[in-house]
């Protein structure tokens, strides 16, 4: 008889253990009402522009959760001694990307690489300079462990957030979820993806209103979009060939094929592999994902090691100093003929002058974007 | 007997644990219940599958020249079956964007039951489309110039087909040099009809209800490079006299030699 009843006792604990907690907001128990209010992407990324991206169909838009995003990227608590913020090294006033030619992690730590600028990521498919990442949801996670960045552990960050009040707060409203680290980079992919660039000079007169453009802009125009040719007479060059890399409204090629991660002629030797590290194949050293020009006026210095100052440097360099032996470099750029262009005074100043008209100053100051923590 | 009890004890209490984990959904298996074909292409240097960023492929000419391929995309469109009699059926929109290094090759389409002579389609597309605004397509539309890349993003419209690649003129050489052909532009549109049985179109393929049908579609590239020096033009981005002449001879190649096959497995 004791047998059957311990037999019976085992069945029973072993079923009560599907008995679902009355606390689950999902399941039974006094159900917990969180309804976040969801966000029409049509209002992100309007008819006319750069049309409707991809989007994670997982992870829709809510202003509970773009809002949650917004505060974990500028909060110096996601990083180990809780000195810097995703925000720090990514600064609104220069597209959050910042001056500094190398960011500085915690303790003084220095990264790799120049900090890339953040905006219109939704168009992309590949991020970081050298092309490892392919969705935010996952990018976030790099920064905040990296050792010589914010060289956070993701427990301790769910111990931190859990104890935060605002986030035990903003997770629920978003997620209904208690703080932790998953629902946490679906809060800052949601942020991320809504940084749009769309408002500069350039984005309202593209593609061809060139009626919008000063004289100096127009040339410098004709020769961003201009093939790479020599008048016969003056021996000039007609055309820079920016567009292959930088076209469209995004002013940047997205398809990794067609010049979308390319080596762009600095280096005959690659003291940092880019592309090449991440794929093995020799023939991707060199190769780094080419950023969007829009407000490129705010985002040096330029390039991956931020080697460039002044943006007269990076025209002196296309002009001037390309690579053409570059074992890797593009096929766009090769197929130039290793000729230097050659720019005049004029025609770099012109050039100039067309990349300042992508300068998007609503952007910059949105206050959507701004840190929520500064009053 | 005490252990049989015990064990019947635990198996039970197991039994009871695992009637908690959700139920295992069976595995969807996926049959075709419509009539559809499956294309696939493939690009081909005689014969043998185009690879990207590895080997060289000889170009047979007087002194020859040895090409490696770094991207080969096109950009299709009323991309078509024809019936037997003479009917079209136009597959999906019949804009379709065809990416040899990413492999993006395979299409599936619901089509008619019947019997097919050919596949027909336009290199480029028509002008209004061609020179309207590529972000009014959806995010994985071929037309999605963001999507793609494959668009001048200015007032030149699509790329309807980019070669990107470089050249040396013996496999010796220690530096490479670029080759970069990009189809565009209204006059450089054109149309092609693949007959499946070669030249002589005599054969036709059927399509049968509930069954899919592969259809192999092959891209012989080294007939387009037919007669190409590259030491001579390298590039052609189908603009200025000289440019324009080379992509009408390569597209002329495309015509003249065959360039594309349709084969039945």
């Amino acid at each position: 008889m004791n047998r059957i009843a311990l037999l019976g006792l085992c069945l029973t604990l072993g079923l009560w253990s599907c008995k679902k907690d009355p606390k689950d907001p999902l399941v039974g128990g006094e159900p917990k009402v969180y309804q976040p209010t969801v966000i029409d992407p049509t209002s992100i990324f309007p008819a006319g522009k750069f049309g409707m991206p991809a989007l994670p169909s997982d992870n829709p838009f809510t202003v509970e959760g773009v809002y949650l995003g917004r505060m974990l990227f500028y909060d110096p608590m996601l990083s180990f001694d809780s000195s810097i913020s995703c925000g720090s090294c990514h600064r609104q006033e220069n597209a959050f990307t910042e001056t500094k030619r190398l960011s500085t992690g915690i303790y003084g730590l220095q990264a790799n690489r120049n900090s890339s600028s953040l905006y219109n990521l939704a168009y992309s498919k590949k991020f970081f300079w050298d092309a490892r990442q392919s969705t935010l949801r996952e990018l976030v996670f790099e920064p905040i462990q990296a050792h010589n960045e914010m060289a956070m552990t993701l427990p301790l960050l769910a111990k931190k957030l859990g104890r935060t009040q605002r986030y035990i707060e903003y997770f629920d409203k978003a997620f209904g979820s208690k703080p932790n680290v998953f629902d946490m980079s679906k809060a800052l992919e949601q942020f991320l993806l809504t940084l749009v660039s769309k408002e500069s000079r350039f984005n309202a007169f593209f593609p061809g209103k060139f009626s919008l453009l000063n004289d100096s802009e127009k040339r410098g125009a004709l020769l961003f979009n201009g093939l790479v040719d020599f008048d016969a007479v003056t021996g000039l060059t007609t055309g820079a060939d920016c567009f292959h890399c930088h076209g469209g409204g995004l002013a940047q090629q997205n398809n990794p094929d067609m010049g979308g991660i390319a080596n762009n002629g600095l280096d005959g030797n690659f003291p940092d592999k880019g592309y090449g590290a991440i794929t093995g194949n020799p023939a991707d050293r060199g190769l780094f994902k080419t950023p969007s020009l829009l407000n490129i006026e705010v985002t040096g210095p330029y390039m991956h090691d931020g080697r460039f100052a002044t943006l007269d440097d990076v025209i002196n360099h296309y002009s001037d100093n390309v690579n053409y032996l570059s074992p890797t470099i593009s096929p766009m750029m090769a197929a130039h003929g290793n000729k230097q262009l050659k720019l005049t005074a004029q025609q770099k100043a012109d050039l100039k002058a067309f990349l300042l008209t992508m300068t998007d100053t609503a952007f910059l100051a949105n206050p959507a974007f701004a840190n929520p923590f500064k009053k | 007997m005490k252990n049989r009890i015990l064990g019947c004890a635990l198996a039970l209490l197991s039994l009871g644990f695992q009637a908690c984990e959700d139920p295992i959904e069976p595995p969807v298996v996926v049959v075709e219940d419509k009539p559809t074909v499956e294309l696939n292409f493939s690009a081909l240097w005689n014969g043998s599958p185009l690879t990207f960023l590895s080997g060289w492929f000889e170009q047979p000419l007087t002194q020859k020249e040895y090409i490696q391929f770094f991207n080969f995309g096109m950009i299709v469109s009323k991309l078509s079956l024809v019936k037997e009699d003479g009917t079209e059926v136009l597959l999906g929109d019949g804009y379709q964007w065809i990416d040899f290094k990413k492999g993006r090759t395979q299409f599936k389409y619901e089509v008619p039951v019947g019997k097919y002579k050919s596949v027909k389609f336009m290199l480029g597309m028509d002008s209004a489309v061609n020179h309207g605004d590529p972000n009014q397509w959806g995010a994985e539309h071929p037309l999605n110039g963001n999507l793609t890349g494959m668009h001048w993003g200015w007032a030149g419209g699509y790329i309807f087909q980019a070669i990107d690649g470089n050249y040396r003129d013996s496999l010796t050489d220690k530096y490479s040099k670029g080759m970069s052909f990009h189809t565009a532009t209204d006059v450089m549109v054109r149309s092609f009809e693949v007959p499946v049985g070669g030249a002589l179109g005599a054969a036709t393929f059927e399509v049968k209800d509930k069954a899919t049908t592969s259809v192999g579609f092959k891209y012989h590239i080294n007939r387009l490079y037919q007669g190409i020096e590259l030491k001579k033009g390298s590039v052609s981005h189908s603009e200025g006299v000289k440019e324009m002449a080379l992509m009408q001879k390569l597209l002329d190649n495309l015509q003249q030699n065959s360039a594309f096959e349709i084969a039945i497995p």
